[in-house]
């Protein structure tokens, strides 16, 4: 019985290894309807996409593996929020080693927050691609997240033109 | 006048307590709580849910924290809102999107609660834009550059 559910295992980790998938990172609220209403979009263009996903909220939208992570921010206590942010951000980057290890990922699409920062610098260092959507609700100023995205991504977006002036290497894409 | 108020998934007492001070006969508040300690006295109250689209339908106004989400939803609804910015949150993060609905006036915006009762006075007077945007097109290219297609 051992034995059949070990060569059982081992055919399903070969299955998932073999199958291209991406990872894709969001937080609550705001940041999980933009990554619902873009998976609707990438359904179009693909219509057999399959992902991965890290969130600090409850998988919805049909991932393949879902991990949750903690809420990167403390939106009430200023003290307690770069440790939040740094607590949220390790168990991410733990999570999206263990992804890496079961699942053939091509690469990371997040639309934010902070919790996507350091599994995007692991999968630059791996050669992988990463993309990035900042925030629909920025139209004069940067997030946080953004700005550090913008260095790591390998192609960064804006919803809203005015944030060109912010980030000039950007690409505008219309709002989802 | 049927009114919701909305924090979404965030906590915002404030603007639950300012509602309370509120007595208008008139006015039948529903009010969505979330993580909140306050719990609302004026009207009813309840927690998050995923049928809210019901609870806005059935509104004449709705009282939005300035959450992206909400607030864009809200306007391709084309409902009469009011977008409150959350004055319990120690960051600015609503500040852009307060800015943008106030230029472009889809609708009034709130940043001192002691003005919200005259807000939902003028529900009735205020012309809102008819909200629009640029669909978004990049997920063509973003499929490409995560190899799912070639």
């Amino acid at each position: 019985m051992v034995l059949i559910s070990f060569i059982f295992v081992s055919l399903v980790q070969v299955v998932c290894m073999h199958e291209k998938v991406i990872l894709v990172i969001y937080g609550r609220g705001g940041h999980k309807e933009q990554m619902r209403r873009l998976l609707n979009e990438l359904r179009k263009s693909s219509p057999n996409l399959k992902f991965v996903s890290i969130a600090d909220v409850d998988d919805k939208f049909g991932s393949q593996c879902h991990l949750k992570c903690p809420e990167p921010r403390d939106k009430f206590n200023l003290w307690s929020a770069p440790f939040k942010l740094i607590y949220s951000g390790t168990v991410s980057l733990i999570q999206s080693i263990r992804l890496v290890a079961k699942y053939r990922i091509t690469g990371i699409v997040s639309t934010g927050p902070g919790m996507a920062v350091l599994p995007s610098m692991l999968f630059r260092l791996l050669g992988k691609q990463v993309v990035y959507i900042e925030s629909w609700s920025r139209f004069y100023s940067a997030s946080l997240t953004g700005r550090f995205m913008y260095c790591i991504s390998n192609i960064f977006y804006v919803q809203n033109k005015t944030m060109m002036d912010i980030f000039p290497k950007a690409k505008y894409t219309g709002r989802l | 006048m049927k009114i919701f108020a909305t924090v979404g998934h965030t906590r915002f007492d404030s603007l639950f307590k300012q509602i309370d001070k509120i007595q208008r006969d008139e006015w039948k508040f529903v009010s969505q709580m979330y993580d909140g300690a306050y719990t609302p006295t004026n009207g009813e109250h309840i927690a998050y849910t995923h049928e809210i689209d019901t609870y806005y339908e059935n509104a004449d106004v709705v009282i939005t924290h300035a959450g992206a989400g909400t607030v864009y939803n809200l306007l391709e609804m084309g409902k009469p809102i009011i977008v409150v910015a959350n004055s319990d949150r120690i960051d600015t993060h609503q500040e852009d999107l307060i800015r943008y609905v106030e230029d472009s006036r889809f609708a009034q915006v709130c940043r001192n609660l002691d003005e919200l009762e005259g807000l939902i006075s003028n529900v009735g007077d205020f012309v809102a834009e008819k909200y629009h945007s640029e669909p978004f097109v990049g997920a063509g290219d973003i499929s490409k550059a995560l190899g799912l297609i070639d």
